[in-house]
């Protein structure tokens, strides 16, 4: 039997457990670990809550969108006007 | 009118469509810009300029799929080029969890939860990382690039990029408990 987590392992390596990308055997220990450890179980789920909030934050429907402001719509014209 | 046509028009060389073109995709690719220079507006116009100006020289090769994700990823790349290099990287120690010698947390985490319009508070909070953190962040949860997108995009190993993406990650969610958590 290995010894067990100590939090700031659990914590240092979050983010590979929550991508699955740890071997069966330490993912098991992960899960005993966020079991018995309310501090670290509190902080998992505040960082899930994280990484959803920062993608909905920047999701295109959320995000505000302002125009282009006319100087640079002339600007990007003059530089690129067709030759022909 | 219709991205096909509108590059059909473009390939043909008529002046209505490049202005089209820019009107109806600039804002977008400013608002994108913006973000990731970090509000620096002369910048994400003139990476905005740049990405059109490539678009217009090089619309002969488009393979005409994909009209806004193309001028997307042109200017994506103009904005990181125009990025302050090297990406600024100030310690963010002060935001990443603590540490007993035992290997507890010094601190209980405070539980908090965002409301649901919560967009605005993120947004600011993700701009006040540091330059290395926070386009890590960007690309990969904004812009939805993988890793390895983002570590060619950056000049980065895949390595690098997940430990940077774990420590923006972990800096923002302490920004956001000092936001939210106050709140409730
Ligand atoms: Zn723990």
């Amino acid at each position: 039997m290995k010894p067990s987590l100590t939090c700031r392992e659990f914590v240092e390596f979050l983010d590979r457990y929550l991508c699955r990308e740890l071997p069966a055997e330490t993912s098991a220990r992960f899960d005993a670990h966020l079991a018995c450890c309310p501090t670290c179980s509190a902080y998992a789920s505040t960082y899930r809550e994280t990484v959803a909030l920062a993608r909905r934050a920047f999701e295109a429907d959320d995000a505000p969108v302002s125009g282009v402001p006319e100087e640079l719509v002339l600007a990007i014209l003059a530089a690129s006007r067709p030759t022909t | 009118m219709e991205d096909t046509l509108l590059v059909d028009a473009l390939r043909r060389g008529e002046a209505p469509a490049f202005e089209t073109l820019v009107r109806n995709h600039g804002p977008r690719l400013l608002e994108m810009t913006r973000r990731l220079l970090r509000h620096d507006d002369d910048a994400a116009r003139a990476a905005v300029q740049d990405a059109f100006v490539l678009a217009f020289d090089a619309i002969e090769g488009f393979d005409g799929v994909e009209l806004a994700a193309w001028l997307h990823d042109l200017a994506r790349s103009a904005a990181l080029l125009r990025l302050p290099r090297p990406l600024a990287e100030e310690p963010i120690d002060a935001l990443l969890p603590a540490f007993l010698d035992d290997g507890h947390h010094v601190r209980h985490p405070h539980a908090w939860s965002a409301p649901a319009e919560a967009g605005a508070p993120v947004r600011d909070a993700v701009d006040r990382l540091p330059d290395a953190f926070r386009i890590v962040l960007l690309l990969h949860d904004g812009e939805g690039l993988g890793v390895s997108a983002v570590a060619r995009a950056l000049g980065l190993t895949d390595n690098l990029v997940k430990l940077r993406l774990h420590r923006a990650r972990q800096a923002l969610r302490g920004l956001l408990e000092a936001h939210f958590g106050r709140e409730n």
